[in-house]
């Protein structure tokens, strides 16, 4: 199934837009549709307070993790050329989640704006460690992708250790660990907004040389472009992004597996249409997830990396069960 | 390059054709008896070791002439360290087993019960009880919650992997073990929020431990337990075959779809009966098969005893290790073969993608 | 002239009393004008403080379950509005409740302090994980913000006698524990817990004295042998847990308290959840009518 990129395109902000309306009004206390854009805007409105200190930024969040976290998938898929590529594949989530634990265990007074900041240093030494076991490896996707996966596997190995040893952690860091937008509030907005502006662009200038990757190899060598350093370029983008996600929300899974390969089975490989496609529909599965996560069983509020397995999985399985050319 | 895994050196279809050299015609029954001798070490240390009372051998060897010792020290090795020895053979040979069948049918290396999602699946069933969302499901026994939930993951995977499939995919095997694998340990995260001030439980159950085995763990792991071993020799010829290819199997007259589906119920029995008694263990499944293999080749009616023992040894040793890492607290014992198969499984994965250039 | 000057002296102490009330909590310096009428509590502890002053919570975070709190709390009180989990509590439902004054956990609720500070003055104390010294200053943290203190040092005075007059009637030096049974694990109070704190206060020996570092411990039955306690009371959170399984092992029957036929089995709720003063003088009772 084939769609007009600019129609899905639309389609797709059209969508973000109602659950981003859905999002704001639904809850605990209900908001009827009609009354958002006016709890949004004038203070004097009942909902002032709820909408523009909760709902709101929670929202935001939601859009802009969704989206950092498509695209980083995104862009490992298209430099691993690996159907199972994601930041959760690589080890960058577990990364990050590991040196969260690890500050709180070791330091368990440190100042919470100390969080976020530990979790990017914690993704990006994961990516260091990968690039270097890995070196060589650069041009061979899928022994790239093993050692991702045996170092995420390493990561939660530790993790749960490190829970076991100090059980009186748990609650906080599972909560952190399964992706969750709770409690989050205009004051995280800055932590990641500032990547993803300065990211997306990168992407979009990558985007051309990606494609002609794609083709293979050899050729992209033939037409002139470095693979190797486009590679190493590629993923240093996709693992900022996914770390500063990471970071305000703790792993939210499948959204980086799911997303690049729903808009690529629409509008095909052209990487120039699917950055913007991607991005929005990784925001689309955040806001909704979130969305559910709270009206589920309100008062009660689930992580949001729940409900992105719920909709990722049946998905992923659909995705395999259509899939015709193993 | 002695350390290089044995397949390596050899072409793939030596081992099972002939063995002409006098080194390997000794080297196996050798392999064997060391690793037998390793496996009674390991049992009797086991037996005794790291414990707040005063255990020695000296409190074993009385209990070999009269197995309803009286004192005390041989009261607790009667009645707490042999059935949670046994157990913790009994899990490291299922598993280890559990994890070959896996490698042979899938012929990926990295597949395993983890892979799989049945344990994770056993997992979420055990979480999703505790929670007490649905009451009656405490009358149930825990066993039963738990085959049911690895059994219900592993159909799952079996049939969304394609397994029932002509060609079957080994790929989308691994695919739909992890979507599944992911799905069930998140919804287990989500149960243990939930259920709160009981998740230091849940939490034990999501590494995987030994620590409460009684005998009647013993007897509830045994029936399947065997029931996977046999249907694994049962079929160990037939899985050298299937190592050569789909055709090679098919033109030699056996039905590669009919061997997936019944190695994958051992496969399943096997992780499940496991997996009820002590949680989903990590990593002895993908070790070992890989160690078995360096160690004798790729010959699976030698690879099914020899993983059998190896498993088993280093189960032992691992639950004797989870004793002293907090004493006298007992740590569950997945937690030590998940740090120390992580490692190995970056040891292999590096090393395989280094000599398979 | 004199009325004047009894208008300003007036009017002085009324100023007076509308000073800042402040209290030094676990994150800084809680501060409100008057004493607090609409109070959300986080955690089940604040609601025994609560019910220890008479007043009562419109919001509780009881996960949902009302009957997490133990009857004899709950009786004393208006039902509440549930603003969900402990570990996640429904931000939205708290500032729809409009609170003078928000109650929460250090341990649980530091990640957001800042968000319940815009909804309303928080009080952040310890209660998770906390000893019975830790709640006995905690609950006068919350007597003093709500302007009680001198009420709240009376009811701990109350309570002190009633506990000393407790240990005079226990008056054992047998060895006693509390553990908790889930299905999955038998976890061991330490003296460290609250329910060890409730028992070192009535002047009993704890069977882990050792145990000082972690207040809930899993153990085994070959550590439960060996702590051998004259007393066990067993909560069990579930119908079939792990405590029943240990009963099954002949080794069981050689822990002190299964020989002397003192093992019991309690409310985990009243025990394990539900710290404070009330609480705590239940507990004592139980122990009480234990030891007799």
């Amino acid at each position: 199934m084939r769609i007009h990129p600019t129609l899905f395109i639309t389609a797709l902000v059209a969508i973000l837009f109602c659950f981003a309306i859905f999002h704001v009004g639904a809850g605990a206390i209900d908001i009827p549709v009609s009354e958002v854009f006016n709890a949004i805007a004038s203070p004097i409105s009942e909902h002032y307070f709820i909408v523009n200190n909760f709902r709101l930024p929670r929202m935001l969040i939601s859009m802009l993790v969704g989206a950092s976290l498509a695209l980083s998938g995104l862009l490992i898929q298209g430099v691993i050329r690996n159907p199972l590529a994601s930041p959760d594949v690589l080890g960058v989530t577990s990364g990050a989640s590991l040196a969260v634990i690890l500050l709180a265990v070791f330091w368990p007074q440190a100042p919470l704006e100390l969080i976020p900041p530990t979790a990017l240093l914690g993704g990006f030494i994961a990516t260091a460690i990968l690039l270097f076991l890995a070196r060589h490896l650069l041009q061979r996707p899928a022994a790239f992708a093993l050692i991702g996966i045996a170092l995420a596997t390493i990561f939660s190995a530790a993790i749960d250790y490190l829970l076991t040893v100090n059980p009186l952690e748990i609650n906080t860091s599972m909560l952190w660990l399964t992706g969750s937008v709770w409690g989050r509030n205009w004051s995280h907005i800055p932590l990641i907004l500032p990547w993803l502006a300065v990211l997306l662009p990168c992407a979009f200038l990558l985007s051309f040389k990606l494609d002609i990757l794609a083709l293979g190899d050899d050729t992209a060598t033939s037409l002139g472009i470095s693979v190797k350093a486009l590679r190493v370029i590629t993923i240093i983008v996709a693992i900022s992004l996914a770390s500063a996600a990471v970071s305000v929300c703790g792993s939210i899974g499948f959204v980086g597996l799911v997303a690049p390969h729903l808009t690529r089975s629409m509008i095909g490989n052209r990487h120039l249409l699917l950055i913007p496609a991607t991005a929005l529909t990784g925001a689309i599965l955040v806001v909704s997830a979130d969305l559910f996560a709270r009206v589920l069983m309100p008062p009660i509020e689930l992580p949001a990396g729940v409900l992105t397995a719920f909709i990722g999985t049946p998905y992923f399985i659909f995705l395999l069960c259509r899939y015709k050319n193993w | 390059m002695s350390s290089l895994p044995a397949h390596q050196h050899f072409p793939v279809n030596k081992v099972q054709t002939n063995k002409e050299s006098v080194f390997s015609t000794l080297k196996t029954p050798l392999i064997f008896t060391l690793c037998t001798l390793a496996l009674i070490a390991s049992l009797l240390f086991s037996l005794i070791a790291f414990s707040q009372f005063p255990l020695s051998l000296s409190d074993i060897w009385p209990l070999i002439f009269n197995p309803s010792g009286d004192s005390l020290n041989q009261q607790i090795i009667v009645e707490l360290r042999l059935p949670r020895t046994l157990v913790a053979l009994l899990v490291g040979i299922a598993m280890s087993i559990a994890g070959l069948l896996m490698q042979g049918i899938t012929r990926n290396p990295l597949a395993s019960p983890s892979v799989f999602g049945v344990s994770a699946g056993a997992a979420f069933a055990f979480a999703f009880s505790a929670t007490g969302l649905l009451p009656g499901l405490s009358h149930i026994p825990v066993i039963f919650i738990t085959m049911t939930g690895a059994l219900l993951a592993g159909v799952l995977v079996f049939f969304l992997g394609g397994l029932h499939q002509k060609n079957a995919n080994p790929i989308r095997v691994i695919l739909a073990g992890v979507a599944l694998n992911y799905l069930c340990i998140s919804m287990t995260r989500a149960a243990v929020i939930y259920a709160d001030e009981n998740a230091y439980g849940v939490m034990h159950w999501l590494i995987g431990s030994v620590s409460n085995s009684s005998i009647k763990d013993v007897y509830s792991m045994l029936p399947g337990t065997i029931f996977g071993v046999v249907i694994a020799i049962l079929i160990s010829h037939k899985l050298n075959l299937l190592r050569l290819g789909d055709e090679m199997l098919n033109s030699l007259g056996g039905n590669t779809q009919r061997l997936r589906m019944i190695a994958s119920v051992a496969t399943i029995v096997l992780i499940a009966s496991a997996v009820s008694v002590a949680g989903p263990i990590g990593f002895i499944g993908l070790v070992v098969p890989h160690i078995a293999r360096a160690i004798i080749g790729q010959d699976f009616r030698l690879l099914l005893p020899l993983c059998a023992l190896l498993g088993a040894t280093l189960m032992l040793i691992s639950d004797s290790f989870s004793r002293i890492i907090r004493f006298p607290d007992d740590s569950p014992v997945g937690i030590i073969t998940s740090a120390v198969g992580a490692l190995f499984f970056l040891l292999l994965a590096l090393r395989q993608v280094r000599t398979t250039r | 002239m004199l009325r004047i000057i009894m208008a300003c002296l007036l009017s002085y102490t009324a100023l007076f009393a509308h000073a800042d009330i402040k209290v030094k909590d676990e994150m800084g310096t809680f501060s409100i004008p008057t004493a607090a009428k609409k109070i959300v509590v986080l955690e089940f502890s604040f609601v025994d403080a609560l019910a220890n002053l008479d007043i009562s919570p419109v919001g509780v975070a009881d996960d949902g379950k009302a009957n997490s709190v133990i009857s004899a709390i709950k009786d004393r009180i208006e039902p509440w509005t549930s603003v969900g989990t402990r570990s996640t509590p429904n931000l939205e439902i708290i500032a729809s409740l409009k609170p003078d004054m928000i109650i929460a956990d250090v341990e649980r609720h530091a990640t957001i302090y800042k968000d319940l500070q815009q909804i309303a003055p928080t009080l952040i104390l310890k209660s998770r994980g906390e000893s019975y010294q830790d709640n006995l200053s905690a609950v006068l943290k919350i007597g003093k913000a709500l302007d009680q203190e001198k009420k709240m040092l009376q009811l701990i005075a109350d309570h002190d006698k009633r506990m000393d007059a407790f240990a005079k009637e226990i008056n054992s030096d047998k060895s006693f524990l509390f553990a908790v049974s889930s299905p999955r694990g038998v976890y061991m109070h330490s003296p460290k817990a609250y329910a060890g704190g409730v028992m070192a206060r009535l002047g009993l020996v704890s069977a882990i004295p050792n145990e000082t570092e972690k207040a809930y411990i899993s153990t085994t039955l070959e550590r439960l042998v060996k702590a051998n306690p004259d007393y066990l009371l067993v909560g069990e959170y579930g119908d079939a847990t792990m405590i029943d399984e240990f009963k099954k092992s002949p080794l069981w029957k050689m822990i002190s308290t299964v020989k002397n036929a003192t093992y019991r089995e309690t409310d985990a709720l009243l025990w394990s959840k539900n710290r404070g003063m009330i609480a705590a003088e239940i507990m004592a009772k139980e122990l009480q009518s234990f030891v007799k």
